[in-house]
């Protein structure tokens, strides 16, 4: 596993040397599945902690300035400097703000990759529903073009299947933490949880699986079992920084965790059956009592003892849900604000064995 | 040329100032009585609330009025004492909600909708938050001005937006925003009993164009004098007339605001006691103008914000006032260096005084654009009057104006 996460462009850089085309995403809402079925590679872009994060932006064909989150700036940063090659096209979805204004920032660079938007209405009426799904039968004529073939009825039918295979994968995956007594260490846990959006489905859920069978007869982990929320974990360092100070992260509800993609898409129709998938489950939840709900409801289902909720810096999206998910929670929370995006552990050590002593008196 | 000066402010920006804390005291009182009261984003839908005789409020007008009233400290600490570390210009007015007695000119009524929108995560957030604690509705619009265009705009897109601006908004987000538009008429109607029909939109359109028309003859008016006739500052705090557009009461405040320029300027008088060169300034009051103005004679006679008024005109069909309303509120107007040369230009301006964080490398394309175009041109890393600002504000004028050339003829 450790090799995936360490090695993250590995499985891309050996699908494209074999002939493969890869498209990169930003945000779990961007359908995996239609991007499988038009024979592509899909490929969650993650900001790089320890790269180069510039802190003002270069100059383009228009000025971009900076964005204020350091990971978009890493994502823009790391396309820049090429470090992202094997990437033939981008989705820039309308899941976030930060992630569509990379359609201006990346048009903005010398050389502008290509790229489609993926729009989204946030709101949950029929217009809604309608515009959403002509956003999802768009994208799948944008792949088409970008692969230079019709996308056929059994090639949708089969990716499809290859997510909800790698959903159900997940969810026993998370089973296995979220449950006493713990069997994951939560450092690994989020290493495959990045490393599973970088592969096909069915390699993601051939690697789970695996996983899964190991970790079941294993040792039980030991730690505060813990939520985390907030900020998107890019990497692993304050999930070990809690390790060090005698916690265990069991279940998460940032970016990368796995709310969204172990859910099952439905049957019938596969075009309708995505566009129903993400429509019901966006990136961003409005309104913010269902958001609180679904992250309560699924706190409400581990044996988590606390929920922490870790903001980087200029984070204000998670910083205005943090205090009415922690009201909603039956367990006591806590945030740590202005985190700096970093893989640097000393500094967070400290702050977490402080927390951690804390809760366990 | 020696022309007469003024130090007082104009009658119009004395009206239109005890106008709106009048207008917080009635409001509250018409609630009180039962009525209803809309707070909005800004420009977000303001104009369905007017054409339905409906009080309504934008939010950053209530926030920049906090911040004027120097409570920002009060209001993050409110905020942070809630569990929302940090500084939160956008939070201030739910802020002032959670405290009454620090909110100004006595506070607000509570609402009976908040309209707010996506454009923005935390403005969302703070949107619900708010609607939650105060027991009302909460209203969320999609693709919001400034959402961003997927297809580049016209260089001079400002002389686009009033007859071209169907092309220049995307056409699918259009016709969700419109039923979007829908749906909130029909939410607020069911929520008031109030209603609204074609010709009332299209009335109050009709009176946004007109009062916006005169807005843009008064700022040419400013624009041509030979001196400049209007304080920046009196020129920024008129433009709370614009919470009064679409109505009569927002025609008259603009129409007297026109005539006494008009005689101002026919009585050669300016707004500055000394005025040797004219800048641009791209956000609001400039800080630091009074230091600049007494060290140099430079004076601010414009900024982005002074020319606005004149990009809120569109042309609509009476029969559909709602779909170039809805376009309106998608795309308001947009930014970049050939605007600021438009202005700038317009108002004879020795230089152009910009805030824009540091670049990677060098200047950034803006400034070059703008200083091709003939307008030097200082940037400045924040929209401060310390003395580093005033300072960096100085040498600039030293090098570039002082001793680089005479400032224009007028």
């Amino acid at each position: 596993m450790t090799d995936h996460y360490l090695q993250r462009d590995a499985a891309a850089r050996t699908w494209k040397q074999a002939g493969g085309a890869v498209v990169g995403y930003f945000a779990d809402d961007v359908p995996v599945a239609l991007i499988e079925a038009a024979g592509f590679l899909p490929y969650r872009v993650a900001g790089d902690p320890a790269g180069d994060i510039p802190a003002a932006m270069a100059r383009g064909p228009i000025d971009v300035r900076a964005d204020r989150l350091a990971y978009v700036n890493s994502w823009v940063c790391q396309i820049a400097a090429g470090h992202l090659d094997f990437i033939d096209h981008f989705i820039i979805s309308n899941s976030r703000k930060h992630i569509l204004q990379l359609h201006e920032r990346l048009l903005a660079l010398k050389r502008p990759p290509s790229l489609c938007v993926l729009d989204r209405a946030m709101g949950d009426s029929f217009a809604a529903s309608e515009f959403n799904h002509r956003q999802i039968i768009q994208l799948g004529s944008r792949l088409e073009g970008w692969a230079g073939a019709p996308i056929t009825d059994s090639a949708m039918a089969a990716a499809v299947a290859r997510y909800n295979r790698r959903a159900s994968a997940l969810r026993r995956f998370a089973s296995l933490r979220e449950t006493m007594p713990a069997r994951l260490a939560g450092s690994l846990a989020l290493r495959t949880l990045i490393a599973i959006r970088r592969m096909r489905c069915d390699d993601a859920a051939a690697l789970l699986e695996s996983m899964i069978a190991s970790a079941a007869t294993g040792d039980a982990v030991p730690g505060l079992p813990l939520f985390i929320g907030g900020s998107a974990q890019d990497n692993d360092a304050i999930y070990r920084a809690i390790e060090q100070a005698g916690g265990n992260v069991i279940a998460e509800s940032h970016g990368w965790g796995p709310a969204l993609i172990e859910q099952d898409i439905g049957d019938g129709d596969p075009f309708a059956a995505i566009s129903a998938h993400y429509h019901h489950h966006p990136d961003f939840v409005v309104p913010l009592a269902e958001s609180v709900a679904k992250v309560k409801q699924r706190v409400s289902r581990t044996i988590a003892r606390r929920f922490l909720t870790c903001l980087y810096s200029a984070d204000e999206a998670p910083l205005w849900e943090a205090p009415s998910e922690h009201h909603a929670l039956d367990i006591p929370a806590t945030t740590l604000a202005d985190l700096p995006y970093t893989t640097e552990l000393p500094p967070l050590c400290d702050r977490f064995a402080t927390l951690m002593k804390d809760w366990q008196v | 040329m020696n022309l007469p000066s003024i130090s007082s402010r104009l009658q119009a920006v004395e009206e239109v100032r005890a106008l709106q804390r009048d207008w917080v005291k009635r409001t509250r009182q018409s609630v009180a009585a039962g009525g209803p009261f809309a707070i909005c984003n800004g420009d977000e839908a303001e104009e369905l609330f007017i054409a339905m005789d409906i009080p309504v409020l934008a939010i950053n007008y209530w926030n920049y009025l906090i911040l004027a009233q120097r409570k920002q400290a009060r209001m993050n600490a409110i905020l942070q004492a809630e569990g929302y570390p940090g500084a939160h210009f956008f939070g201030f007015a739910l802020a002032a909600s959670l405290s009454p007695e620090d909110a100004p000119w006595g506070g607000l009524p509570t609402p009976t909708i908040i309209c707010g929108s996506s454009r923005n995560e935390m403005e969302t957030r703070v949107c619900e938050l708010w609607a939650a604690k105060l027991g009302c509705a909460n209203f969320t619009m999609d693709f919001s001005f400034p959402s961003p265009p997927f297809r580049p705009l016209p260089r001079e897109w400002w002389q686009h937006l009033e007859h071209n601006w169907e092309a220049m908004v995307d056409p699918a987000r259009l016709d969700y925003r419109i039923a979007q538009e829908r749906q909130l008429v029909a939410r607020v109607e069911a929520i008031t009993g109030r209603r609204l029909t074609v010709t009332r939109l299209a009335q109050v359109m009709a009176l946004i164009n007109e009062q916006m028309s005169i807005w843009t003859r008064a700022q040419q008016a400013i624009a041509a004098a030979p001196v400049c006739p209007v304080h920046i500052r009196d020129q920024i705090s008129i433009y709370q007339a614009m919470w009064h557009r679409g109505s009569p009461l927002g025609v008259d405040l603009i129409t007297r605001y026109e005539e006494e320029i008009r005689q101002r300027v026919d009585e050669g008088i300016g707004a500055y006691e000394n005025e040797r060169f004219r800048l641009y300034y791209s956000v609001q009051t400039p800080p630091w103008h009074d230091e600049i103005e007494t060290r140099y004679g430079a004076v601010t006679v414009c900024c982005s914000y002074t020319d606005i008024p004149g990009l809120y005109r569109r042309r609509f069909d009476p029969a559909d006032p709602l779909r170039a309303l809805a376009a309106r509120h998608m795309l308001l107007f947009d930014w970049g260096p050939y605007r600021i040369i438009d202005v700038a230009r317009r108002h004879r301006c020795d230089a152009a005084i910009v805030v824009e964080p540091a670049m990677a490398n060098g200047v950034s394309l803006q400034q070059q654009i703008v200083e091709a175009a003939g307008i030097p041109y200082l940037a400045i890393p924040r929209p401060a009057g310390d003395a580093e600002i005033c300072d960096r504000i100085g040498a600039f004028i030293e090098q570039r104006l002082l001793n680089g050339r005479e400032r224009h003829a007028v």
